[in-house]
């Protein structure tokens, strides 16, 4: 399999609570730049409570299919339910924390 | 419960929010790569800004480097390119490749393009530069497999270089020719498939959208409405089946759609004719309307009886190929209660028919068989006459069982009622059926347990039974097994709506079932009617079924014929149960030992044998006769006769009154005459033997010397006693 998975430091009195999923396209920009800002807000708001699983569908396209990925880069909120996906390169931070359900409607 | 429409529209909501989403981020750049899927799968097709380092790498390099179409039509070209033929970019692109080819080499740069289509070639052909000069060129083509939309790669290279130029290109070249192989593919899809993608996903979006909410309507509609709905293509097959098609024909929307209707859904035998109804239909032309019944068979191999509306649509309709748009109704049940309903209605008008003749013979044999009796007691030396005339009373006998069996039919037989235990009956019988069914039919009884008592007359229970088991004995020339068995069973609302004539409660079930030669539906039909026989000339009445018939019937029961042709027929005849409290009421008629009497009778009856055949009788044992054609001149004759009427014997249906009436008009006249009444007529609407009997006695016709004898002094004895 074609994923890997960037396993951060979890403080162990606590599960990961937060499972997020990136689909990239190798190196392209958006996707280089939607991993930095993941992890740029994850240790901002969820330090210690998530996992990001980074997939590169250029590597293996046929991933696209379980998440229905159409366009790159697109993250998935796997855990907590519901399954949640924000598309972009996560730039617009308010946007993504939204999406999360970090914080209410902007 | 959520109706599938709600569920349509819950499940397309978040589709739908995420299409929004992912055109919103390719709109505003944050996407810089797509997946596509094509026929081969999965794809990603990474967008602008990806491509950059292999533009300037292309733009940099200095071989000409262009794309075209496999016609030759150029799509690119680089800035090398330009320079290479001294034409600028914007003439290039859609120029046809081979007009920058000299003519002479025209036919060989063809040549060396269809080639490029089987594996990547070069040549070396002489193309058109700047001024009009003549430049040699080397060409390398090719045609990368992963670009779907047919696009050629071309490298041109100026031979006119210096040898070691060339020599040191053709070092790179094949460097090159690999990365652009790769490059061009990436170029094209870029190039070619970045627009089209995004369309094709806004398109799709659309689309989808549109298609949801254009599903939620027709779904809904479509499963809602209680036909079924099933929409065809031209050469007949099934486009389109809703929900209660499915239930219909028990099979599954899958297992329907892109079926051929007929060779599917249309029994066999009709199939042939099915087809050609469909021809004509389509041939109708579009909005043609057809209403027309149509039986179809369910996976099950059920048929059922449908009510069709069919209309042919347009050639241009957008749904896909639909021909002929149908929606069935399924009038199985609603035909088979008209079938059992006419039945009902025919069978009451024969037995009306049937009871009519009978109360005429009746007369007419009470004619007969009163003569009869009389002359056999005056000619006692004359023993070949009395021979002679005991054949006419046997005669006259047997017409009487006759119109007997036919009255049963009608069900204006008399009947002595009592509570019968059926198992007790049938028990007692067992002896004599086996008799009756002889030693190749074998019977079984199967008499349940706690079976309710019913409330029939005895003996026309029995012959029930002997009738069924002669009808099942004729069916099973070469043996079988008849088995009768009895339940109490409860007929329910669901039973009723589908037996015109049933009635929902408790009843005792009397079931005879033969594994005989069985009845066509046919036969099974009609199988109740008198007189209608399967048997040969001379080998039955016609009687015996419809006998059955008439005295269930009067028994307020009920009877199914259920028949297989080859596997055997079963009868199930439906007594309403008696209640446990009710006991039997069954008296046993008190005879007077001497039947003599000196008292006064009047006679009313229009049919004049009968008249004189009751005076006949009655005279020469004492009584004083005074006889009426009908009911006017009786209550002349009771007004202007001094003298007490001690009994009034009276015909029950006449011309002017009914007997009831005149007996009620002569009681005024002399109180404390007893009254009897004659009928041919018992259990009819008319003759009410129930009212009658509080009035007076009952003489059912016809009737012998000796009944009448005795009947006349038992009613006379009952008499209340007067001053």
């Amino acid at each position: 399999m074609n994923r890997k998975s960037h396993l951060r430091p979890v403080p162990r009195r606590r599960p990961a609570a937060w499972e997020l999923r990136l689909y990239i396209a190798g190196q392209t920009p958006k996707s280089v730049a939607a991993l930095a800002n993941l992890e740029r807000i994850c240790e901002q708001h969820l330090a210690g409570l998530y996992r990001i699983e980074v997939v590169d569908l250029l590597k293996n396209p046929k991933l696209a299919a379980g998440d229905q990925i159409v366009a790159i880069p697109t993250l998935v909120r796997r855990l907590p339910q519901p399954v949640k996906k924000i598309i972009g390169d996560l730039s617009a931070t308010e946007r993504v924390l939204f999406g999360l359900d970090l914080r209410p409607a902007p | 419960m959520k109706s599938p429409r709600q569920h349509a529209k819950a499940a397309a909501e978040p589709e739908s929010a995420e299409a929004d989403e992912t055109l919103r981020a390719i709109r505003s750049g944050e996407v810089d790569a797509l997946v596509v899927t094509g026929p081969f799968g999965a794809q990603v097709v990474t967008l602008e800004g990806a491509e950059t380092p292999y533009r300037v790498l292309i733009e940099q390099m200095n071989e000409g480097a262009a794309t075209m179409t496999l016609a030759g039509a150029i799509l690119f070209a680089n800035r090398r390119f330009t320079e290479l033929f001294g034409t600028p970019m914007e003439r290039l692109v859609g120029e046809r490749f081979v007009s920058l080819i000299d003519a002479s080499d025209a036919a060989a740069f063809e040549e060396l393009l269809r080639i490029a289509c089987d594996g990547p070639v070069c040549g070396e052909l002489t193309g058109t530069g700047p001024g009009c000069t003549r430049v040699p060129l080397k060409l390398s083509l090719s045609v990368p497999s992963s670009a779907g939309a047919g696009v050629v790669s071309v490298v041109a290279t100026d031979l006119g270089e210096t040898k070691r130029r060339e020599l040191e290109l053709r070092h790179t070249q094949a460097v090159l020719e690999e990365r652009l192989e790769e490059l061009a593919r990436i170029n094209a899809d870029l190039s070619n498939s970045r627009a089209a993608a995004l369309n094709m996903m806004e398109d799709a979006v659309e689309a989808r959208r549109a298609a949801v909410a254009e599903r939620d309507r027709s779904q809904h509609y479509l499963d809602v409405v209680d036909v079924m709905v099933v929409a065809v293509d031209v050469r007949g097959r099934i486009v389109l089946a809703n929900r209660k098609a499915s239930e219909l024909l028990d099979r599954p929307e899958r297992d329907l759609i892109g079926r051929d209707w007929i060779e599917t859904c249309v029994p066999g035998r009709a199939a042939v004719a099915a087809r050609e109804a469909f021809e004509r239909r389509v041939g109708a032309g579009p909005g043609a309307t057809d209403y027309y019944q149509d039986v179809v068979v369910t996976r099950g191999g059920a048929e059922r009886l449908i009510a069709w509306r069919s209309v042919v649509l347009p050639a241009a309709a957008p749904s896909s190929g639909v021909t002929i748009l149908s929606s069935g109704e399924d009038v199985t049940e609603r035909k088979s209660l008209e079938d059992q309903f006419r039945q009902a209605q025919k069978m009451e008008a024969v037995g009306q028919l049937a009871g009519g003749i009978a109360h005429d013979f009746n007369n007419i044999l009470t004619a007969v068989l009163g003569y009869s009796e009389m002359v056999l007691e005056r000619v006692d030396d004359d023993e070949a006459l009395a021979a002679d005339v005991r054949e006419i009373k046997t005669a006259g006998e047997r017409a009487a069982r006759l119109t007997q069996q036919l009255l049963a039919f009608s069900r204006k037989q008399r009947t002595v009622p009592e509570a019968l235990g059926l198992n007790e009956v049938l028990s007692s019988l067992e002896r004599m059926l086996r008799r009756l069914l002889g030693e190749d039919v074998r019977l079984e009884l199967e008499l349940g347990a706690d079976v309710d008592r019913i409330i029939a007359d005895r003996g026309l229970f029995e012959q029930v039974i002997v009738n069924l088991c002669v009808n099942s004995r004729d069916a099973m020339p070469h043996g079988g097994t008849l088995t009768l068995s009895t339940a109490n069973v409860t007929l329910d609302r669901e039973f009723v709506a589908q037996h015109v004539g049933s009635i929902a409660g408790p009843f005792v079930a009397v079931v005879a079932k033969d594994n005989g030669c069985g009845m066509t539906r046919e036969v099974t039909e009609r199988i109740f009617e008198p007189f209608f026989t399967t048997k040969e000339p001379g080998k039955g009445t016609g009687l015996g079924l419809a006998t059955v018939y008439g005295i269930v019937k009067q028994a307020g029961g009920y009877i199914t014929v259920d028949s297989t042709p080859a596997a055997g027929t079963t009868f199930t005849l439906y007594f309403p149960r008696l209640p446990v409290s009710v006991t039997a009421a069954h008296e046993a008629p008190q005879l007077a030992a001497i039947c003599t009497g000196t008292e006064t009778i009047l006679v009313v009856e229009d049919e004049p044998q009968v008249r004189s055949m009751v005076r006949r009788v009655l005279e020469p044992l004492g009584y004083r006769i005074v006889s009426a054609a009908h009911g006017a001149e009786a209550i002349e004759i009771a007004a202007r006769h001094a003298t007490r009427i001690d009994l009034l014997l009276t015909d029950v249906v006449m011309a002017d009154m009914d007997g009831l009436e005149l007996a009620e008009i002569v009681q005024q006249r002399h109180p404390g005459t007893a009254v009897m009444f004659m009928s041919g007529f018992v259990g009819h609407a008319v003759v009410d033997s129930e009212r009658l009997r509080k009035v007076g006695g009952f003489l059912p016709k016809p009737f012998s010397a000796d009944t009448l004898a005795r009947q006349v002094r038992d009613q006379l004895g009952r008499r209340p006693l007067r001053d």
